[in-house]
């Protein structure tokens, strides 16, 4: 029986848990093929899948039912990921292109040699950041205000793609 | 096809094992306050009769309830006479408890198809039925 999302959502907060199953059969495919797009080891996208249904699970009771469940999902997955390489210690890359090129020593130099050219605060934060100290460590350290820190990443951010994109 | 299988079985795992979890945590937390709440009931219940009997309280509440002047002024003199004879803690922790109880007993009524379900799925799901 095809059900729609609102009727399954309603269902599962009446405590039928096992129509859950119908969300996670009709979107647990595109979440995986999100998150494997941007990661390749296939046990950790299965486990950031999982987790994103279980978090989605937990935010069933305060879900406005009349929003489209898929891009919810597809937030938090990707709030998932993100956690995920935060934890791991794996910086975003700044785009795709120059995450295909991660490997060649050669964009790497090339990295570095933008990154010397920027302001001794953006600098610093940024390193920081690509070393995976959180926004607010960031901010103890510079003794900034974490808006600041957040402005200094972005214009360091900014500064490297406008750089890279001009140099290739 | 396989592995979609295995990881829809891997979600639906998880998702069962969080809410038994969640399920009995939430029993175990509210058989206690339930136990806590009509222990303080019986406990500070039978305290306050024992007052009253010995006090003969009995027979100014069955003059009361024999007058049928319910009046403001009334009321106000039968719990002042109350509250001097009993220990105001004592009242005050009687209402505690029953008000806890009250409430968790209406929080479970109200919640109680939900609750129901949800232990008749994971009773499915883990007996396999």
């Amino acid at each position: 029986m095809d059900m729609a999302d609102k009727a399954v959502i309603r269902e599962v907060r009446l405590g039928n848990i096992n129509k859950f199953e119908i969300l996670v059969d009709r979107y647990s495919k595109k979440i995986q093929s999100f998150i494997g797009s941007r990661l390749f080891d296939k046990i950790e996208v299965d486990d950031i899948v999982q987790d994103s249904f279980i978090q989605f699970y937990k935010a069933i009771p305060s879900f406005d039912i009349n929003k489209p469940v898929y891009p919810y999902l597809l937030q938090i997955a990707r709030n998932e990921l993100y956690m995920y390489f935060r934890k791991k210690h794996i910086t975003i890359p700044l785009n795709d292109d120059i995450a295909q090129l991660q490997g060649g020593e050669k964009h790497e130099d090339d990295i570095v040699k933008i990154v010397e050219g920027l302001k001794p605060d953006n600098k610093k934060a940024i390193l920081w950041f690509a070393e995976g100290y959180s926004y607010r460590e960031i901010a103890k350290r510079l003794d900034k205000p974490i808006n600041t820190v957040r402005t200094l990443i972005r214009r360091a951010r900014l500064f490297i793609k406008k750089n890279y994109n001009h140099e290739r | 096809m396989k592995d979609k299988k295995k990881l829809k079985n891997k979600i639906v795992q998880s998702i069962f094992m969080y809410e038994t979890k969640r399920l009995t945590i939430e029993t175990v937390i509210k058989t206690i306050i339930l136990l806590i709440s009509g222990g303080i009931i019986l406990v500070f219940g039978g305290v306050i009769t024992d007052i009253s009997v010995e006090n003969e309280m009995g027979g100014l509440m069955g003059d009361f309830l024999k007058s049928k002047d319910y009046s403001v002024s009334k009321i106000l003199e039968l719990s002042n006479v109350v509250l001097t004879e009993i220990p105001r803690w004592v009242v005050l922790s009687y209402a505690i408890g029953l008000v806890l109880g009250c409430i968790l007993i209406l929080s479970i009524i109200r919640n109680w198809k939900p609750i129901s379900h949800k232990i008749r799925s994971i009773v499915h799901y883990w007996l396999k039925l």
